[in-house]
């Protein structure tokens, strides 16, 4: 890591989404702030009703009509995307800053190839002939991994299996070069056997081409693994963000311990019952007061109804806790210090 | 494979099934053979399209085998007539996926976990009512949940509520299709521990059906790997996980962050970018294109590998397994439920 | 609030901004059109059949409000009481309609194989025929008094309710929660009647509506070429008839029924669309 801290490419402060609720609007999302680096790679992790895909959809400005962002500013290479006019915005998606979604089918129309899709692509954002998107198009499918792509051009997205059509929307995100990627989930519908793939390509294609990703995901092994970041998203805001290994072996904030500890992998101990957190994850409109995650947590104290802790930095780490957790985590060994990344 | 015994609940021989003719034709289940003793739990792990599912459903009496038969407690289901397989039914219920579709959004709790109740005319109203309330209380729900709707309550509450309606009518095995896999992290390991709580205390058998090595780790004492319609590895858990032998079961381990870590060295390093290619049709090991073992080819290409016996109580379907080594014992699992002092995992 | 992965967003969204309101402007429109017709003819100091009850070809003003006809009755109760065979007509046949066409789909649903084609194919042979030559036959047999018109009409409609009752319940018959019935004992009939139906009801009161305007429609059809309802009794389709006739003496005769229908339909339009937005919701909760 370079001692000097360059711009981050994508700086989001302060954003706040609401959605419609029984008595009215009430924040689903309520204050997220972060900073992107250049190349780098962000994990944004949580459960239900934290505001994860929220906070991706809102960075894209692409949330659903009921929804609506209440305030922040999200700077795109200095460029507030939230002041941008639709027309403007329309621009920018696609070219500068592109998404993964989680179900590859949906991203893709059925009715046209893949090919006309990729060029589609292509020349709305560039004024490329058509020989040319076309030439692109190709390079860009055996970039991902798609066998014989001459010829795949003129596939419809059913003739292909789940992992091809994810390669090809992840060649969709990249055919513009944008400086960011929003990946949303972008294994959850594959195949075990298949996200593995899939991530190392999307590793190699972004290291390869210097965009930053962020990727969305529940499952805490999966962008601990593939980020070098991990911020942990509950109720709407972020309470812990640690370089990945040691989110793992040091979990600051008692709900990332706690979630880390009730996840069910190859390593549980199989001889008592999985630590459990009590209760279930808030919904929008039901987050308690004060510290959101008090109600479960096995260390609350008083001051955690009162207060809501603010997200403080503590060297490379941020917790927002009143009572951050030092020590190690009970989770056997992660295995992930100088394990299989880089930096 | 354990031997058929009185205290046998379920057991599949010889399943096969195709849809489709001709060309466009898909083998769900070839020579799929798997069952499931009183009192444990038993997994069928793959991925899609390895008929899992379809196994699942040919033992509900859902979808009608081309081949092989299914004994439920010792009773022939095939050609079972819609009475009789009502009668069998009552030993053998399920939990899906969906924690909310497979609950009729427009029931109450106390009407979907009643309706087996109903169904199978046991008691009058008021006494099925007492049993929906001892139901509900077996799986963590208070007795205020009775008239609530799916949309009012969580996906771990509607879980637990479908769980509440596969344990009415007592029956000695439920299966579980991917009953966990849609569940938020810390609402899957309550669910899971629920799991194993009534297990222990009701004598049930369970058919998991899952993709997620972790779990069929947690929940199986024994575990069928299936490829694209065959088993390919199967035996006690803690064998087939420690020291996979297939080279299908190492891939999905590999491909587990988690299995990453725990894996030999020389399983390591990066996973190959290309897309993986189709399995073959024909009579060679289906496995063959997606296979990265260095072994020879030939016997692969010419003969389809049958299961045989690779080790204790653990089978695989290959020409060239890896081989046994008693020292991977990474992922072992103590049998007996006293609290073991921790092991050093590291 | 679903829990499920690939719906995290949904649940996340929460409910709807506006909850679409129970009563909209519709259903008070149809309420008090039928309310009018039924109860109309009691309050109004006119007889639809009292000839020279006015001046002939008034037009709207304050005693006769839609004017006159030909031999000078009053429009306003002719309207009214012609608006009562005409909703008791729509109202029946589109509720024989619903009964004949819910049977069939659920029969055909639940009966996969060689019943569902021949209760599908026969669906189909109904509609190929022109609805028009069908209610000729049917009238040349059975004549054209209010019954018969019922009957035919809500024959007519019953095979566009079967195909689209049989649609939902296959698809329903298929989800989750009808598989897991099955699978926890539940026999077919029981799925269908305690599991199925209910769900399908959102659905099967969407058509009963359309049904009604459709049924207004046709039977408006029928009347305005002759073969509907025959004088003295009038529809507005006989209204129309009459009005079409006497054209260029006054032209309220023809716009009178014709707005009156218009805005019925439109009503009943609106009806329907708001329990369909109702049940899309409750499907999607």
């Amino acid at each position: 890591m370079s001692n000097s801290v360059p711009e981050p490419v994508l700086s989001v402060r302060d954003l706040q989404v609401s959605v419609p609720s029984g008595k009215g609007e009430t924040l689903a999302v309520r204050g997220v702030d972060f900073d992107l680096q250049p190349g780098a790679r962000l994990g944004l992790v949580g459960e239900s009703g934290s505001g994860k895909s929220l906070t991706a959809l809102a960075l894209m400005r692409m949330l659903p009509p009921s929804l609506r962002i209440r305030a922040g500013q999200v700077l795109l290479d200095g460029r507030d995307l939230l002041t941008l006019s639709p027309r403007e915005m329309c621009d920018v998606r696609g070219r500068e800053i592109a998404m993964i979604y989680q179900n590859p089918m949906a991203a893709l129309n059925p009715v046209l190839t893949i090919g006309a899709q990729l060029v589609e692509g292509l020349r709305i954002h560039s004024s490329v002939s058509r020989s040319t998107a076309r030439r692109r198009a190709v390079e860009l499918l055996g970039d991902v991994g798609i066998p014989d792509p001459g010829r795949r051009l003129d596939s419809y997205p059913y003739e292909l299996s789940g992992g091809m059509r994810q390669r090809v929307v992840i060649a969709m995100a990249l055919s513009c070069e944008p400086s960011v990627i929003i990946a949303d989930e972008p294994t959850t519908a594959l195949d075990v056997t298949t996200q593995a793939r899939v991530l190392a390509l999307l590793r190699q294609l972004v290291s390869s081409h210097g965009t930053a990703v962020i990727l969305i995901s529940h499952d805490l092994e999966v962008a601990a693994e593939f980020c070098e970041n991990v911020q942990v998203m509950y109720a709407g805001k972020l309470v812990e963000r640690s370089p990945s290994a040691e989110l793992f072996a040091y979990p600051l904030h008692p709900y990332t311990k706690a979630l880390l500890e009730s996840s069910c992998v190859l390593t549980t101990d199989l001889t008592r019952p999985i630590p459990v957190i009590p209760g279930q994850p808030p919904q929008p409109g039901r987050f308690p007061v004060g510290c959101a995650f008090q109600p479960r947590c096995g260390q609350a104290g008083e001051i955690c109804t009162d207060h809501d802790p603010v997200l403080e930095q503590m060297h490379e780490r941020s917790v927002a806790c009143h009572f951050p957790h030092p020590g190690a985590s009970t989770v056997a060994g992660s295995g992930l210090e100088g394990g299989s990344f880089d930096g | 494979m354990a031997d058929a015994n009185e205290s046998t609940l379920l057991e599949a021989r010889g399943l096969g099934r195709t849809f489709g003719k001709g060309d466009g034709s898909v083998t769900a289940l070839d020579d799929v053979t798997f069952s499931v003793a009183e009192g444990e739990t038993v997994v069928l792990v793959g991925e899609s399209g390895s008929g899992k599912t379809t196994a699942a459903r040919v033992v509900l009496g859902l979808e009608t085998p081309d081949r092989g038969s299914v004994r439920i407690s010792g009773r022939e289901t095939s050609g079972l007539s819609e009475r009789d397989w009502r009668q069998v039914r009552r030993n053998i219920q399920v939990v899906l996926q969906d924690p909310m579709s497979q609950l009729n959004r427009r029931h109450t709790v106390e009407k979907i976990v009643s309706s087996p109740l109903r169904a199978y005319r046991i008691g009058d109203k008021a006494s099925q009512r007492l049993r929906v309330i001892e139901l509900l209380e077996a799986v963590g729900l208070e007795a205020d949940h009775l008239d609530r709707v799916p949309h009012e309550m969580s996906g771990g509450q509607c879980q637990r509520v479908a769980i509440a309606r596969a344990l009415a009518v007592k029956p000695k095995l439920v299966v579980l299709d991917e009953s966990v896999s849609a569940l938020d992290v810390s609402v899957r390991a309550q669910v899971l521990n629920l799991l194993r709580d009534l297990q222990a205390r009701l004598n049930l058998s369970y058919l998991l059906i899952t993709h997620d090595l972790a779990v069929a780790r947690y929940m199986g004492h024994r575990t069928y790997v299936m490829f694209n319609g065959r088993i390919v590895e199967s035996g006690a858990t803690e064998a087939v996980l420690a020291d996979p032998q297939h080279p299908y079961t190492v891939s999905l381990l590999d491909s587990t962050p988690s299995g990453r870590l725990g894996m030999d060295q020389q399983h390591l390093g990066e996973a190959p970018i290309r897309a993986l290619p189709s399995p073959e049709p024909g009579d060679q090991c289906r496995f063959l294109a997606r296979c990265d073992s260095s072994q020879s080819r030939e016997l692969c290409r010419d003969n389809r590998p049958e299961l045989r016996v690779v080790g204790l109580d653990h089978w695989t379907a290959c020409h060239f397994p890896r081989g046994i080594d008693p020292s991977r014992q990474m992922y072992g699992r103590t049998n007996d439920d006293s609290v073991d002092p921790q092991e050093d995992m590291s | 609030m679903g829990h499920n992965m690939a719906r995290t967003s949904a649940a996340e969204t929460g409910r709807e901004a506006t909850p679409a309101r129970r009563v909209n402007i519709g259903m008070v429109v149809l309420a008090v059109t039928a309310l009018t017709c039924l109860l109309g003819p009691f309050l109004w100091h006119f007889e639809a059949t009292q000839i020279g009850a006015g001046l002939p070809f008034l037009g709207p003003g304050f005693e006769h409000p839609f004017g006159t006809d030909d031999l000078g009755r009053d429009q306003l109760a002719r309207l009214m009481v012609g608006g009562r065979i005409t909703v008791i007509v729509a109202a029946g046949s589109a509720l024989l309609s619903i009964l004949i066409g819910v049977t069939w789909g659920v029969l055909a649903a639940a009966r996969r194989g060689w019943m569902d084609e021949v209760l599908m194919r026969t669906a189909d042979a109904f509609m190929a025929i022109p609805q028009i030559v069908f209610a000729l036959v049917f009238v040349a047999a059975f004549g054209s008094s209010i019954l018969s018109l019922t009957i035919i009409i809500g024959v007519l409609l019953a095979p566009t309710t079967a195909r689209i009752v049989r649609s939902v319940a296959m698809s329903e018959l298929s989800s989750d929660y009808a598989v897991a019935a099955r699978a926890c004992g539940l026999g077919r009939t029981r799925v269908m009647a305690t599991e199925i139906l209910p769900n399908v009801l959102p659905t099967i009161m969407v058509q009963a509506t359309i049904n009604v305007a459709a049924a207004i429609i046709l039977e408006a059809t029928l009347s305005f070429i002759g073969l509907g309802i025959q004088p003295p009794d009038a529809s507005w389709g006989t209204l129309l008839l009459q009005g079409y006739g006497k054209f260029y003496n006054s032209a309220w005769l023809v716009l009178v029924p014709t707005v009156w229908i218009v805005v019925t339909i439109w009503a009943l339009t609106a009806t329907s669309e708001s329990l369909r937005s109702r049940a899309r919701r409750e499907a999607a909760a």
